[in-house]
């Protein structure tokens, strides 16, 4: 009896904490994307001036925290090289590599990636102005993530706790 | 050729370039133009390339330029960064690490009397920038008495060394030697030229002593130098405007030596220039160092000083 008692805490504490860790994951991904549109912000600044996208990259990278330094410094190497390789297609190959395993969802990667898109032509004006419409459209998705969150996280938290009591339940 | 150059180009240019064998020091140009041959200018001569890295004389066989490779070119040239270029594109070239400069042509876009722009880029002109060092060792006593520096401007027909005289004058001057103290040097260098600067670092050896304004207006740039660095030489190249004329007596009045250049070939020419003939007839230049476009680069036709009288005399061709 001790032992299964034992066993149905341990699941309910699991499931609790299994809880607790995706409502973690779910702050942990609000603060990167949070980084994430300081960095624009940064980035439109070293586009006033007159930065280059490689030289813009690696100076914004050193004021980035992880993992968008490696990621940022990789992707300016990148540009350097030249290879052959459009930039839509370097940023996306770059995120993937860097940004995939973290906290961010698909979507989120396939918003970095769409910044490739919008940068490299046009004027220098053109640019800021695409960088401004693309730090807006991110602060409207951190506003609804913001505002989601508490919900959500509380959510998380719950489920995990009444999915593991719902186990234990089933086990007596 | 280097990787810092070949990798200016498209995969397919780049692929030809570094079939063939060329060596850097020899290449002076390399031009790419829409639905023509890709042409390069090695050792004074002009050669077509073929697909497989061969030099020819003649257009048959050469490898022609796309469309296509003139884009992916620019974005390379540009680090994928066309707007960062806004400047010079509007005046024709970009100038790129190594301080080698690209000319580009195509379809202007004015606003109003001005250019704005150049769209669909079609023709891409790679002009290598090769340092002469010590070419200005034979002028060196003409321009400076011990450790002082006097006023010089250099004359010379455009292609004919003036700029690699004056980069090379301002090298020796700043770095001093055992019979001469170095002097500290501001260089305004509206064209980025002289240093061949790229991010703000010049790509060309300009001396220890040097300060470079890179792609600032000569006038501005050389009151810009006398209040921030405190120059005791100031070099500008390709003096002409009212502005820079105003500039140069600044210049002078603070007692800053000045090392110029302008378009010429002899100071008559360059005394029918109303602001220039000014200058010449208030004797603001100590030195004046006429090049002879005929012998080659950097060849020094005669020296005068401020009075007129004839100091060096080349050897007649």
């Amino acid at each position: 009896m001790i032992m299964r008692m034992t066993g149905i805490a341990m699941i309910v504490f699991s499931c609790a904490g299994l809880g607790v860790i995706k409502s973690a994951q779910l702050q942990k991904r609000y603060r990167l994307l949070k980084e994430w549109e300081r960095l624009i912000v940064l980035l439109e600044q070293e586009i006033s001036y007159n930065a280059a996208l490689p030289e813009a990259c690696r100076r914004v990278g050193r004021k980035a925290r992880p993992p968008f330094n490696s990621f940022l410094d990789s992707l300016s190497g990148r540009l350097e090289d030249c290879g052959g390789t459009p930039f839509p297609r370097i940023l996306e190959e770059e995120s993937s590599r860097y940004l995939k395993d973290g906290y961010l969802t698909k979507e989120d990667l396939q918003s970095i990636s769409m910044l490739g898109e919008m940068m490299g032509f046009g004027d220098r004006q053109t640019q800021k102005e695409m960088l401004k419409r693309y730090g807006k459209e991110l602060e409207i998705r951190l506003s609804d993530l913001k505002e989601q969150l508490p919900g959500k996280q509380k959510l998380y938290r719950s489920l995990g706790f009444l999915g593991g009591a719902f186990l234990g339940i089933l086990l007596l | 050729m280097r990787e810092e150059v070949l990798k200016l180009f498209s995969g397919e240019i780049r692929n030809i370039l570094g079939k063939a064998d060329l060596k850097q020091d020899r290449l002076q140009e390399i031009r790419l133009r829409v639905n023509a041959p890709l042409m390069i200018v090695y050792d004074g001569e002009e050669y077509f390339l073929s697909s497989d890295g061969k030099l020819k004389k003649t257009p048959s066989g050469a490898c022609m330029v796309s469309a296509a490779c003139i884009q992916e070119t620019l974005e390379y040239i540009s680090g994928y960064s066309l707007y960062a270029y806004e400047e010079e594109i509007r005046q024709g070239y970009i100038t790129i690490q190594g301080g080698h400069r690209v000319g580009l042509a195509g379809k202007t876009v004015l606003d109003g009397e001005r250019i704005k722009s150049i769209h669909h880029i079609s023709f891409i002109n790679v002009r290598f920038s090769h340092q002469i060092m010590g070419c200005a060792r034979k002028v060196l006593p003409f321009v400076t008495d011990g450790d002082t520096v006097r006023h010089t401007l250099i004359i010379s027909p455009p292609r004919c060394g003036k700029t690699t005289l004056l980069r090379d004058l301002i090298r020796q001057i700043s770095n001093g030697d055992a019979k001469r103290a170095g002097h500290c040097v501001g260089v305004v260098d509206e064209r980025s030229e002289i240093g061949g600067c790229y991010q703000g670092i010049p790509q060309n050896d300009v001396g220890i002593r040097t300060d470079v304004l890179d792609a600032c207006p000569k006038a501005e740039g050389m009151m810009m130098l006398i209040r921030s660095m405190s120059p005791e030489v100031i070099a500008v190249d390709e003096i002409g405007s009212y502005e820079d004329i105003h500039a140069i007596e600044t210049v002078i009045n603070c007692g800053c030596k000045l090392l110029a250049t302008v378009h010429g070939s002899s100071i008559d020419d360059i005394r029918r220039k109303p602001l220039l003939d000014r200058i010449v007839k208030e004797r603001v230049f100590e030195r004046y160092i006429l090049l002879d476009g005929c012998r080659g680069i950097g060849k020094i036709r005669q020296i005068f000083d401020e009075r007129g009288t004839c100091l060096f005399q080349g050897e007649p061709v």
